[in-house]
């Protein structure tokens, strides 16, 4: 009720405001024209403002960079271009009376922007020079014209320090893992929030196989995962800003210690209707090389005939590739098809497009499509008011093959094969799936997405600005599993036929208003005063329910209600929350900037005896390259920013989980049937609150040699506290839950850098460089009063431990092992780094690279472990003369701890817990602009075309096939940073053009 | 726009943000469909159901034990994927730290873990009722309050039977006496009860309770009075627990052991494969539909439980006559002995007649009779000379690759109870 009378009270202010507007019309004209495009990736610019200062005129250049310049008068005038984020351009040309004068500019970027906009956690859309603490702005078009880019993630990678981003694995659609500073909850998602034009949107990772019985579902806990994120066609995003962390978040509420990311979609601009057209095509390949099976002959194989053995002596060592055998891997595609249409007035602008693309991958049953449609329109009716109005849909169709340790994934079948079965029934394969089996499963995800914002800013006052946004994401998905009927025993327990199906009503909603009441004092008015006042609701309603069908007469009545048994079930979740927020900023001559904050949040979700939290903020932002005194000393340095910030935020709790609760469960008659009846669930917590990350960070912005240098340089410490763990009670007491209480306190600390450099500015050559690195120190310094288990104080959280190997006594037959488990290695990165470079060739020809490392960090290679140690079918295990005496005692003992004990054969993992530090060629691209005189013969304004790849090397030690991929996980944690049969991200080449009109 | 009205429509939208904000309490209650809230549950109303619940409990906990403890005894040979946790207990190396021995149904949320919740929670279960009965009317005749008694029994004398030490609501080390001792106790209670309630149902569970009264008696070591609880109960009695095949609760309510079977597990162990025995149905390969979960272990399956509703015997006049014999003596044990292998088409007992070589046919025909109704394990515990065919120590297991059989007796409370009760964790 509460949010719909915000919502009601919203929009019936936008249409009396907008009702009482009297439209103003202003029209203008000139004799000067040109177009002022972007200096290194020559792709138009518009907004940017060209003025004659000493004749009062000026204009703005249209979507295309075009501009028309009226009624300049004669003579020599002063031409002055400024956008910001770009360095101010002054040419003076000469004006004959009644010829039209062409001036053309190309514009260089600042490498540090103070004055560009930054909307995301702020008090309405300031100036980045007032926000004290960090927030990373990508600029989404440009990424998108050169880098292959197939996934909204893809574009956050590697291009904002302290940003981790891991692809999870080569299914295309696949959710991505991004870690923000590091991770900092034990029991709760790590993952950003994710906001679109102000409004809160689905970014859950979403599993693909419905859920069911164990009959009906048993064993596909490795799985597939989509992110909805990945739902947002990249071509409409203008901008992305990445809040970091608590310092900047703290505007965001009880749910936003891991960050933000707010996704910034574009806008029409003035000017006449525009269009742009662009078509891409990918060659998707695998980097996946299957390790072959082996296997040794015995007496009693060459005697059972089995046909791989037939005429070998025993002890003949054999092996088989059924993913080579079988030539199961293909080079995928990607299609893509998208049109935009763009203009306005000054009063009145709108951006429409449409998409499409579809993508196979290199495996059977990958597939995703993504069509969506975007309308945005931006309408400023008087002065004082403008309102934006947005509305997406999409329509997204993933299919994706198992793989990542579920008993029906194409590389776990063939990795955990048998040669000597090979022309038997198994034919080689870990059991009678073969890849004709796993390709006849069928595993997809459809979902159609709503999305609509709404905002206005009105002016009544000129002390006084209300901000309102609010809008709704609405997720309808379908997620079907069918495991065919079929009579080859592909399937054993399930050949029958199995079909799982869910619908998924999924929906957030967000009401945010500002008020925002600024002065200024003095008497040169040198101090500005802003104090914004307002109040954040959002609400998020989950509604699945699923059935089940087991028993199909035929493989085409595949409808749960044609299976012979059916069962069903249902999910429902909902949360509230409640922010109210407050900030004072002072100014002082627009060059020194003190902000304090303030939120208090409430949730649905905390303990009833948890009214509400506070969630302080304070920050102080000092541009001292503006103070008069600095132009007369340190001249090469021309821009200096020092800032630093502290703010709080915090994490919900799960839904429900501060109740104590049973859970329903039947029980079974004596005489027959079932009773309803319950189970002890979950004890329940009054107190629980949400886990509070508060944040110092500090740093400088600087530009160095005229802009050509620039250096953001930021140090952060963060300690999240009050932790949400789900607290282990004793097995006896009977609770089927653990309940969930705040205990124990993390640190993320470390640095980040950022530095920019114009290497070569000429008429011919441009070459930049970028290069971006963070460390991150994190550790667990609390664990309250919980036992001893796999956390350790004072360790990095989910570090790796294992009895470490000592020595290796080859003489004697032994590895000696530490007598305790003991810390190997840590799972999240603490370095990493890129570097990235463009080189502009007679202004017509660009070349980007992007190369990225990780390093410091472990990666379970569980996959060797599986094959070397359980299945034994790896070469290293099968084959005596493979591994050298000492690596096949490191790896299969016998072990013998120091103090003498006898250990199992798996008493460590250490050869197995490997370093997956790497380098890696993330990106390539060359891209060439068209001529005009060409672009114009088929009625073009301009066009571009692109060659591009992605993922094209990486140099590791890591044993495993790629050591950024990530294993969906199991139900307990949806990600697992192990590797176990993970089918690692593909390579793509790309070619794309984009044509405007 | 003139100032006035702009200065007017400030002012009431302020106040409307302010009023709606004030209001909003309600709107922070939410629904949470998936859960019973435990302040809508009265343990006196509900009772029937928390019973029962209890009673299921306790189902779900044997079913599996059966199938552990049937590997752990050699009644099968574990033919689950190598990795899986089940392996341990054919091993015999239970680990304390051992994850997820419910496969496949740990990977449905929520499951037990680790196997020792199950009895755990029978136990827990059944306490909650007997606590919120207490005093009520009718105590002493509800019947609800009797079953929960001959759960709570049961809970513990299988805790005793498995576990080397005991342990229940987070309170400190039980040892076998102590747990046999509360079994006793809680059988004595829910005799009164039942005997008082006077129903079929009752009889059924007073019938139940003397005789597991008898068998924690027996397996305390005292003979005389498991002699006279088991002369007590009812000629032709028997107590199944129940199960039934309900695709959407199997793992709640189903035969475990039949789940195993088709999951393909379960091989029936090498010395009972050919026994030409009913009690002991061992189906070759070839002749069944499976092949082994791990691919390699040669799959006889078992054909004493053929579907999800294949009910387990807790409970019976035969296990009774079998206490009497094994309490009074040889003499009574060979008639017993003589009698089984005649109605199950066995030739009469021909070996050694002193007391040990007949004690250990005794077993062999118990083992025949009681073949995976979790019987064996409190057999082992009690007379391990006498039960053949455990996995012996020091000899490889079935499967090589995975070490040596190791020397346990009995299973190990889990670290998830002993690091998180503070009366038994190191240094607590």
């Amino acid at each position: 009720m509460c949010l719909r009378f915000l919502l009601g009270i919203g929009s019936m202010l936008l249409v009396t405001l907008a009702g009482a507007a009297p439209l103003v019309a202003q029209e203008q004209e000139a004799t000067i024209t040109g177009r002022v495009l972007d200096g290194r990736s020559l792709t138009p610019v518009s907004q940017v403002q060209i003025s004659i200062p000493d004749g009062d005129l000026g204009t703005l250049t249209a979507a295309n960079g075009r501009y028309l310049l009226l009624g300049v008068p004669a003579g020599e005038v002063t031409l002055r271009v400024e956008r910001i984020g770009y360095a101010p351009v002054e040419r003076t040309v000469t004006v004959v009376a009644d010829e039209p004068l062409i001036a053309d500019f190309e514009l260089t970027l600042r490498p540090v922007a103070l004055d560009a906009v930054v909307v995301t956690g702020t008090a309405g859309e300031r100036p980045r020079r007032e926000q004290p603490a960090v927030v990373a702005v990508v600029n989404v078009a440009e990424v998108v014209a050169v880098s292959p880019i197939s996934q909204v993630t893809d574009i956050l990678q590697s291009r904002v320090p302290g940003v981790d981003v891991r692809a999870g694995n080569g299914n295309p659609g696949v959710a991505p893992r991004i870690r923000i500073r590091g991770e900092s909850s034990i029991n709760l998602s790590n993952e950003p929030l994710i906001f679109l034009d102000g409004i809160r949107v689905d970014s859950r990772q979403v599993r693909l196989a419905p859920p069911g019985t164990a009959n009906s579902s048993c064993c596909e806990f490795g799985g597939q995962v989509a992110s909805r994120l990945n739902d947002i066609a990249q071509e409409d995003i203008e901008s992305i800003e990445v809040v970091k962390g608590p310092a900047a978040a703290t505007l965001y509420g009880a749910d936003a210690s891991a960050g933000v990311i707010q996704i910034i979609t574009k806008r029409g601009t003035p000017g006449a209707f525009r269009q742009t057209v662009d078509l891409e095509y990918n060659g998707v390949q695998s980097t996946y090389d299957p390790p072959a099976n082996w296997g040794l002959c015995s007496q009693s194989d060459i005697a059972a005939g089995r046909p791989i053995c037939s005429g070998l002596s025993p002890g003949s060592v054999v092996s088989d590739n059924p993913l080579v055998r079988e030539n199961v891997q293909k080079t995928g595609r990607l299609f893509g098809l998208g049109w935009t249409g763009a203009g306005g007035a000054e009063q009145f602008t709108y951006y429409l497009s449409a998409r499409g693309m579809n993508e196979t991958g290199f495996f059977p049953n990958q597939e995703y499509g993504r069509y969506t449609g975007r309308l945005n329109l931006n309408w400023t009716p008087t002065s004082t008011l403008r309102i934006d109005a947005g509305y997406s849909l999409a329509r997204i169709d993933n299919e994706m093959v198992d793989g990542n340790s579920s008993a029906y994934g194409m590389t776990t079948n063939a990795g955990l094969g048998n040669p000597l079965t090979l022309g038997l029934a198994n034919n080689g394969w870990w059991s009678t799936r073969d890849s004709e089996a796993i390709d006849a499963l069928d595993s997809t995800i459809k979902t159609t997405k709503n999305t609509v914002t709404l905002g206005a800013t009105y002016t009544p006052l000129s002390w006084f600005t209300h901000r309102l946004s609010l809008g709704t994401d609405m997720s309808n998905s379908k997620n079907r599993r069918v495991i065919p009927k079929n009579d080859n025993g592909w399937f054993p327990g399930r050949d029958e036929g199995v079909i799982r199906q869910m619908a998924t009503d999924y929906r957030q909603s967000t009401f945010d208003y500002l008020g925002i009441l600024s002065n200024t004092m003095g008497s040169e008015g040198q101090w500005a005063n802003s104090l914004a006042l307002g109040l954040q609701v959002i609400t998020i309603d989950n509604d699945q329910l699923w059935g089940v069908g087991i028993g199909l007469a035929t493989n085409a009545a595949n409808a749960v209600s044609a299976a012979a048994q059916k069962e069903g079930g249902q999910f429902f979740e909902q949360e509230r929350s409640i922010g109210y927020m407050g900030q004072w900023q002072i100014g002082y001559r627009d060059r020194m900037f003190l902000q304090f904050g303030l939120r208090v949040d409430r949730n649905s979700s905390f303990g009833e005896e948890i009214n509400s939290v506070a969630l302080p903020k304070a920050g102080f932002s000092w541009v001292i390259s503006d103070e008069p005194f600095w132009s007369e000393g340190v001249s090469w340095i021309n821009l200096l920013r020092l800032r630093t910030a502290y703010g709080v935020t915090g994490r919900a709790p799960r839904p429900g989980a501060s109740i104590r609760t049973y859970r329903p469960s039947p029980y079974v008659k004596q005489a027959g049937g079932l009773g309803v009846g319950m189970v002890l669930q979950n004890p329940g917590n009054a107190g629980l609150k949400p886990e509070t990350g508060s944040e110092f960070e500090a740093g400088i912005d600087a530009a160095f040699f005229d802009d050509v240098v620039g250096l953001e340089f930021t140090y952060f410490d963060k300690v999240t506290k009050d932790l949400l763990i789900s607290r282990e009670l004793p097995v006896s007491v009977g609770f089927f839950g653990d309940p969930w209480a705040n205990l124990g306190k993390v640190i993320n600390r470390g640095i980040e850098l950022a530095v920019s450099a114009r290497l070569i500015t000429r008429p011919d050559l441009l070459w930049d460089v970028q290069i971006q690195g963070s460390t991150l120190h994190n550790e667990l310094t609390d664990l309250g009063d919980l036992p001893p288990g796999g956390l350790k104080v004072g360790d990095p959280l989910f570090s790796y431990y294992t009895r470490r190997i000592r020595e290796v006594d080859v003489a004697s037959g032994v590895a000696i092992l530490s007598d305790t488990l003991e810390f190997l290695g840590r799972r999240q990165p603490s370095h990493l780094g890129n570097v990235s470079t463009n080189v502009t060739l007679w202004r017509n020809l660009r070349l980007y690279a992007l190369f990225d490392w990780k390093s410091n960090f472990v990666t379970p290679n569980s996959t060797a472990n599986s094959r070397e140690r359980s299945v034994g079918n790896a070469r290293e295990r099968v084959d005596p003369g493979f591994l050298s005496p000492e690596e096949r005692l490191r790896r299969f003992g016998p072990y013998r701890s120091e103090s003498g004990e006898q250990l199992s054969s798996r008493a460590t993992n250490e050869p197995y817990l490997q370093d997956a530090s790497f380098v890696r060629f993330r990106e390539l691209s060359l891209t060439y602009t068209v001529p005009d005189s060409w672009a114009a013969q088929i009625g073009a304004d301009r066009a571009f075309i692109t060659l591009a790849g992605r993922n094209l090397s990486v140099w590791t030690a890591w044993e495993g096939p790629d050591p950024e991929a990530i294993s969906a996980g199991t139900w307990y944690d949806p990600f697992q940073q192990n590797e176990w049969f993970n089918i690692p991200p593909a390579r793509r080449w790309e070619v794309k053009s984009n044509i405007a009109f | 726009m003139e100032q006035n009205l702009r200065v007017k429509l400030t002012a009431a939208l302020l106040a409307m943000t302010c009023a709606a904000a004030a209001g909003c309490d309600d709107f922070l209650t939410v629904e949470n469909r998936n859960v019973v809230d435990a302040g809508a549950i009265d343990p006196v109303a509900d009772a029937v159901s928390l019973a029962n619940s209890a009673l299921q409990d306790y189902r779900y906990a044997y079913v599996r034990y059966a199938s552990w403890g049937g590997w752990f005894t050699g009644e099968t040979l574990c033919a689950n994927v190598n990795w899986n946790s089940g392996n341990m207990f054919g091993i015999r190396q239970v680990s304390p730290s051992a994850g997820y021995v419910d496969y496949p149904h740990a990977f449905s949320n929520p499951a037990p873990s680790s196997y020792f919740e199950q009895v755990a929670r029978a136990w827990a279960s059944s306490a909650r009722v007997i606590q919120a009965l207490a005093g009520t009317e009718g105590e002493s005749a509800n019947i609800n309050l009797a079953m929960a008694e001959m759960v709570s029994g049961y809970s513990f004398l299988t805790m005793a039977e498995y576990f080397c030490m005991g342990v229940v609501d987070g309170g400190p080390a039980l040892n076998t006496g102590m747990m046999l001792d509360s079994a006793v106790t809680h059988f004595t209670r829910a005799m009164s009860v039942a005997s008082a309630a006077g129903t079929d149902q009752a009889t059924q569970f007073w019938n139940a309770s003397v005789l597991g009264r008898a068998r924690a008696q027996l397996q305390a070591g005292d003979n005389v009075q498991a002699r006279a609880d088991a002369e007590m109960v009812e000629e032709g009695f028997e107590y199944f627990l129940t199960f039934i095949d309900d695709p959407a609760n199997l793992g709640r309510v189903s035969n475990f052991i039949w789940d195993h079977s088709r999951i393909s597990t379960i091989s029936v162990a090498p010395h009972l494969r050919n026994l030409d025995d009913p009690r002991v149905v061992a189906i070759p390969p070839g002749e069944h539909p499976f092949n082994p979960n791990d691919g390699v272990t040669e799959l006889w399956t078992q054909g004493k439980y053929t579907s999800y509703s294949s009910p387990m015997r807790l409970a019976s006049n035969l296990e009774a006559e079998y206490i009497v014999a094994e309490a009074t003596g040889p003499d009574a044990m060979m008639a017993l002995i003589q009698r089984e292998r005649t109605a199950n088409g066995q030739p009469p007992y021909a070996g050694p007649t002193d007391g040990a070589s007949v004690l250990e046919e005794l077993f062999e025909q118990r083992g025949r009779e009681f073949w995976l109704e979790a019987r064996r394990m409190g057999d082992f515990r009690r007379h391990p000379e006498a039960v053949n065919y455990v996995p012996e120590t020091g000899t490889p297991y079935h499967k090589p690759a995975l070490g040596l059989i190791g020397s346990q007796m009995c299973w190990p409370l889990p670290d998830k109870e002993v690091l998180n009760n503070e009366n038994l964790r190191p240094g607590g």
